[in-house]
């Protein structure tokens, strides 16, 4: 009878699987939504969906697969079977639409066939979709007709691992320092060229950072500004009153830069230059009104060049310039990074360093053989 | 004697077995416990027909609560992700000049996630939150971008997220010059899958 306790921690497994497949009632339910397989190459598996109509009424699904890429290391979604680390080429599933009955409960089989050359972990993800018509959402104004279409999905990723075959590997790509200002180039102050300014706030990071700006205190902060009539036509702007606006009008000037621009570098219309001096002015007086809030950060971003899933573990050692580690900082999250996959990292400052010179080491654990790193040296002011 | 034990001990195991799995239990190749994640949506869609456009900074319309996700539930770290799809424009459309591209690549249509009920987790973090700064408006893309994550896949502490709720709003940005009067639709995609 010594088995006994086994028994019933066997059932107490299988009753958590039943709590958990059961616990979450909603209008549509996939289950699991993550299958990971260990199969041998030449050799076949099995795997069952459930998909449950929790709705009232009839549900249609349309099932098909789809890659998650890295493409540069970022995630896309991609054709099936090709992304080269995709096995959605070894997947046979049916049946690729479903018609769900109220309350009802119907599966789906997904065979895999791991060919022989099969080496490391590959993935593709089978979408659950509900195939009516989504409802519109549509507004009309003035003779425009806008209309969205919102549909929503379910993803069920299936992983394939050859056991044996994985290969753990990465590297820290790049480190470097920023700060969460708008990254408007201070040395424009020395400098009062119409063009230079103009350079200086043609970059993404001064777009992608104002863009859209839901800070209220910036609003408060903003003063109208007037766009010169003989340039307002062509702008569509009379006047701006919003940081939205100006950012507006900032891309429409840079987007019409060849031609304000002369031989000698100089803006040639008189109007476009007080325009660009006055959204320089503006961007740079609302910069210092948040000033008080800036913080620096160390971003450093790590690629998977393993052929495996890797469940990464990090820090980052702050050392003096005797080589000290004065200050370690873990990283918060311990994330699941994918073979060809570019996570970035930004970890702030402690505000605790003192100001002086330093240099970041950010270091990785991926679980392999060594860890790695990337550092940088920097000068570091505490901020106000 | 032994025996008979043992072929009662394996009776008594089978009962419990075959009388609690029902339909619900899932079969997986690596026979783990499955992930699985729930969601349930508002039926009504808002009514975006009264807009006034003259309420606006007249340089894009907002699409408030384009989903509204009233009760989300997962057993395992997930991500929400948005994908847009391309743009139907009006026959006229001057294509060249026009910031909306047919086939998407453009930045015109932006997304962002609000009113978030980060929901029950066991060590009260890791609940529903935003990803990739789309605590405001941030431009969809056809290739995706996570919107919406959360759970940990934290060995000996992985977990899910229980009632957990938010709102998707989507705005459109106009351009006066080129956005000429007529049909515009756009599809977006949620996706929910795991981590």
């Amino acid at each position: 009878m010594k088995f006994l306790p086994k028994i019933f921690r066997i059932r107490n497994i299988f009753l958590y699987i039943i709590y958990v497949t059961n616990f979450s009632f909603s209008q549509f339910q996939v289950s699991p939504m993550l299958i990971e397989q260990y199969t041998d190459n030449d050799e076949t598996s099995v795997s069952i969906v459930n998909i449950s109509n929790n709705k009232k009424s009839q549900l249609d699904l349309k099932i098909y697969l789809k890659d998650r890429a890295y493409i540069n290391g970022i995630q896309t979604e991609a054709l099936p079977g090709t992304f080269e680390r995709s096995c959605a080429d070894w997947i046979f599933f049916t049946p690729s639409k479903l018609s769900l009955g109220p309350k009802e409960t119907k599966s789906i089989r997904i065979n895999m066939e791991v060919p022989d050359s099969a080496v490391g972990t590959y993935w593709s993800t089978l979408y659950i979709e509900e195939s009516s018509a989504p409802t519109p959402r549509v507004a009309e104004f003035k003779g425009h007709k806008i209309n969205l279409n919102v549909n929503m999905r379910m993803g069920v990723l299936i992983t394939e691992t050859v056991p044996g075959t994985t290969i753990k590997d990465g590297m820290v790509e790049s480190i470097s320092i920023s700060y969460n200002t708008f990254d408007v180039d201070e040395i424009i102050l020395k400098d009062d060229r119409t063009i230079s300014m103009l350079e200086s706030l043609n970059k993404p990071e001064v777009i992608r950072n104002w863009i859209y700006t839901q800070r209220d205190d910036l609003i408060a902060e903003f003063e109208r500004i007037n766009v010169p009539e003989n340039i307002s036509d062509k702008l569509g702007y009379t006047s701006i009153a919003t940081p939205k606006g100006l950012i507006k009008v900032l891309s429409k000037v840079i987007a019409w830069k060849e031609n304000l621009i002369n031989d000698e570098g100089d803006v040639v219309d008189r109007d476009y230059v007080q325009l660009i001096k006055k959204l320089y002015s503006t961007i740079k007086q609302l910069e210092s009104k948040v000033s008080d809030k800036k913080n620096a950060f160390i971003n450093f971003s790590y690629y998977n060049s393993g052929n495996a899933i890797s469940k990464c573990t990090g820090w980052i050692e702050f050392r003096d310039i005797y080589g000290l580690t004065v200050k370690r900082v873990e990283l918060e999250e311990i994330l699941k990074i994918y073979p060809m996959e570019r996570r970035d990292f930004q970890i702030a400052i402690p505000n605790d360093l003192a100001s002086g010179e330093y240099s970041a080491l950010a270091i990785v654990d991926y679980g392999g053989a060594q860890l790695v790193a990337g550092e940088i040296t920097f000068e570091y002011e505490k901020p106000n | 004697m032994n025996n008979k034990k043992y072929i009662l001990s394996l009776l008594f195991f089978l009962s419990f077995l075959f009388g609690d799995t029902d339909a619900d239990v899932a079969v997986t190749g690596s026979g783990t416990i499955p992930f699985c994640a729930s969601w349930t949506s508002s039926t009504t869609v808002p009514d975006y027909s009264t807009v006034d456009i003259d309420a606006y900074d007249a340089d894009y319309l907002e699409f408030a609560s384009i989903i509204s996700v009233t009760d989300f539930d997962a057993n395992y770290a997930f991500n929400i992700t948005a994908t847009k799809g391309t743009w139907t424009l009006p026959a006229a459309y001057d294509v060249t000049n026009g910031a909306k591209k047919a086939n998407g690549s453009d930045s015109d249509f932006l997304i962002k996630v609000d009113d978030i009920t980060v929901g029950t987790t066991p060590s009260s973090s890791n609940g529903l939150a935003v990803a990739n700064s789309h605590n405001t408006y941030q431009a969809a893309t056809t290739s995706g971008a996570v919107i919406a994550s959360g759970g940990s896949t934290v060995s000996g502490s992985a977990h899910g997220v229980e009632s957990a709720a938010f709102n998707i709003d989507g705005k459109v940005l106009l351009d006066w010059d080129t956005d000429i009067p007529g049909s515009y639709a756009l599809s977006i995609t949620i996706t929910v899958a795991s981590q």
